[in-house]
């Protein structure tokens, strides 16, 4: 083809792929006009360029806190603050209690009921970050939680950006997964964790995870050790794996109103399987069961777990919408939706939650209800089955912004047992505790 | 010695030239001194504000950018705050004011209001008078006040933003303890005459 044909039909294309008038195609063909010479019209809606794109951008902005009479003694909680300062930039004190309280009664077929009247210091946490280098990130925090003999190291970690948007953390600190797992007890919407993410929550133990934030995605992978230790676990067994991947991005809801999205995806594969002692961090082999008296001879044991869901925010609303499926010994798999609004922006909040786990093995599920639903604290009741709902309907009371709240609610909780001994357990449980952080 | 001459005079030259200040202790005074915690108090229009110690930094070429910010005083924390930079050219003239902040927990921009260029003198046209025949007098020309009018544009904008801030319909979180004891920040009219005297506090203060 010869380079005069070569610029004919790139010309015929062009013209006909562009809404040209006709009269200016024929010029250009017949070599009356340039390329150049010819106004464009403007692109249809949808389709205009980047300056058209870039008015069309939305950023969801959360709304802020009204000021308050408390503020300068939150404050204080930062002792020492200079972003100039070229060795340290930041060093703040950490702390959270949160005393909670429930009552119910579990109704147990078959077999004897079970009080929940419980009141304790669910958590007590004083800690210390530290911000130095200009690029890195030291928190150490301690903790007291459950019965209040249990005292721990919670966390140890630093986290030091390598690159531009790359980050590596290390040190002792819980890895990525799930929502709820995934968010710190003082955000979290209601006073307790779902049973499933009790049972899968990994141990906060010795690990080292590399990431990067690339908006809209961000991803990271990390090892973590299979040693779980009060203070400072050591490197033990072949550990597990824990990969995150995460896409956010913000929509318009109408004229001035926005709205954040973030999807998740996160993966952890435990190379100890059963030998693990942080997946899962609980050990309940040998302890007997609150519904029908029923043994523990296992803890639940599993290879691979995977979570992915949403989560939703605008400016009065929030929902979190999360499945979690682990495949090992056993099998377990559920989901929890958990949507809030603020009934009055900044005081009150109402928060739901519906959580659904199941399993096909007897006794494959295992979890406490009340204040010591979690069983890695305490020695509070546990209970065992194979499908699970709780339905919990809650009202949040903030005194001060997110750090000083009162939580309320009443939560309706069924255990089947089918395919175990058929001790099916149901309750209704009040929940009120009070959490005040730093 | 002869040779060295001229570089001594270069240097010298070079340390001589014009470089903007910020006289930050004849600012503190200006506005009741400084406190040992860094700021200025100041009462106007029934309303207290503190302005916080400004920052400089240095431009290449001797000019410098000054940020300060002020704050009405309230048993609530801050309900306004305003944070105001300046940039002044190597001979001190303040070449732009930028104002933004919030009220209420309401975020405002207000832009950057820049100082006028000089009016253009008309050249007499010799030929004017003849055609119309009759010899008209000219108006005696405004004086052209740069600084007064880059305060004035910066204030009108800062009114402004205050108005758009107030009417969005964005969404502010008021817990318990605001709702009980916090309070509002002051009106409008209030909140520009508090910035205003900050800002011509900054504006005197800031030369060669």
């Amino acid at each position: 083809m010869t380079a005069m044909s070569i610029r004919t039909v790139s010309l015929l294309g062009l013209a006909l792929s562009l809404p040209l008038v006709a009269n200016e195609a024929l010029d250009i063909l017949e070599g009356r006009k340039a390329l150049d010479e010819v106004e464009l019209p403007p692109a249809p809606e949808g389709e205009a360029g980047e300056e058209g794109i870039a008015g069309d951008e939305v950023t969801f902005e959360r709304p802020e806190w009204a000021p308050s009479p408390l503020d300068p003694i939150w404050s204080r909680a930062i002792l020492f603050d200079d972003p100039d300062n070229p060795w340290i930039q930041q060093l703040a004190v950490m702390g959270m209690v949160h005393f909670g309280a429930s009552w119910g009664t579990a109704e147990v077929e078959g077999a004897r009921d079970v009080e929940l009247d419980t009141t304790r210091t669910r958590r007590a946490r004083l800690g210390a970050r530290l911000k130095v280098f200009g690029n890195t990130e030291i928190e150490a925090i301690g903790e007291f939680a459950g019965d209040a003999d249990y005292q721990r190291l919670e966390r140890l970690k630093a986290r030091t950006q390598v690159l531009p948007n790359h980050y590596v953390e290390f040190g002792k600190f819980r890895p990525r997964f799930g929502i709820e797992q995934s968010t710190d007890p003082q955000r979290l919407l209601t006073p307790e964790r779902t049973l499933l993410a009790n049972m899968l929550m990994p141990a906060s133990t010795l690990g080292v995870v590399f990431g990067q934030d690339c908006a809209p995605w961000d991803w990271s992978v990390g090892w973590f050790s299979g040693d779980n230790d009060r203070y400072f676990p050591g490197i033990e067994g072949n550990g597990f794996i824990a990969a995150n991947l995460a896409y956010e991005m913000d929509e318009r809801l109408g004229e001035s109103r926005a709205m954040r999205t973030r999807w998740h995806l996160d993966y952890i594969y435990n190379m100890d399987g059963r030998k693990s002692e942080s997946l899962p961090r609980y050990d309940l082999a040998g302890r007997t069961a609150s519904n029908g008296n029923q043994a523990i001879r296992f803890n639940p044991s599993f290879r691979h777990l995977m979570s992915t869901g949403i989560q939703l925010e605008g400016e009065c609303f929030t929902f979190d919408g999360d499945f979690v499926i682990a495949h090992g010994d056993s099998k377990a798999w559920g989901m929890t939706l958990t949507p809030s609004y603020w009934a009055v922006p900044g005081m009150l909040r109402i928060v739901g939650r519906y959580h659904y786990a199941d399993t096909d093995d007897p006794a494959g599920l295992v979890g406490g209800l009340g204040v010591g639903s979690d069983p890695f604290y305490d020695a509070s009741p546990v209970f065992v089955g194979d499908e699970f709902h709780s339905f919990y309907l809650g009202a949040n009371v903030h005194l001060y912004q997110d750090r000083m709240v009162l939580l309320n609610g009443l939560e309706y909780a069924i255990m089947k047992d089918d395919a175990g001994a058929g001790f099916e357990t149901d309750g209704w449980i009040w929940h009120t505790g009070a959490r005040v952080s730093f | 010695m002869k040779p060295l001459l001229p570089l001594v005079l270069v240097l010298f030259q070079a340390a001589s030239l014009p470089a903007a200040e910020l006289d930050l202790a004849g600012l503190g005074a200006d506005l009741n001194g400084w406190t040992e915690w860094g700021v200025a108090a100041y009462g106007t229009d029934g309303a207290v504000f503190e302005l916080a110690r400004p920052t400089q930094v240095r431009r290449e070429g001797g000019g410098i950018a000054i940020r300060a910010t002020v704050r009405e005083v309230s048993r609530a924390g801050a309900p306004f705050e305003a944070t105001l930079q300046l940039e002044a050219s190597p001979d001190g003239r303040v070449q732009s004011v930028t104002i933004d902040g919030e009220v209420d927990a309401k975020p405002f921009d207000a832009g950057t209001a820049t100082r006028p260029e000089p009016p253009t003198v008309p050249e007499p046209d010799a030929g004017e008078g003849e055609e119309g025949g009759t010899s008209e007098v000219a108006e005696p020309a405004e004086p052209f006040r740069p600084v007064a009018a880059l305060r004035q544009d910066s204030l009108e904008r800062l009114a402004s933003a205050l108005g758009r801030a107030r009417s969005s319909k964005r969404i502010v979180k008021r817990d318990v303890s605001a709702w009980l004891f916090g309070g509002q920040a002051s009106p409008d009219d209030t909140l520009v005459k508090g910035v205003a005297v900050a800002l011509d506090a900054l504006l005197r203060r800031t030369g060669p």
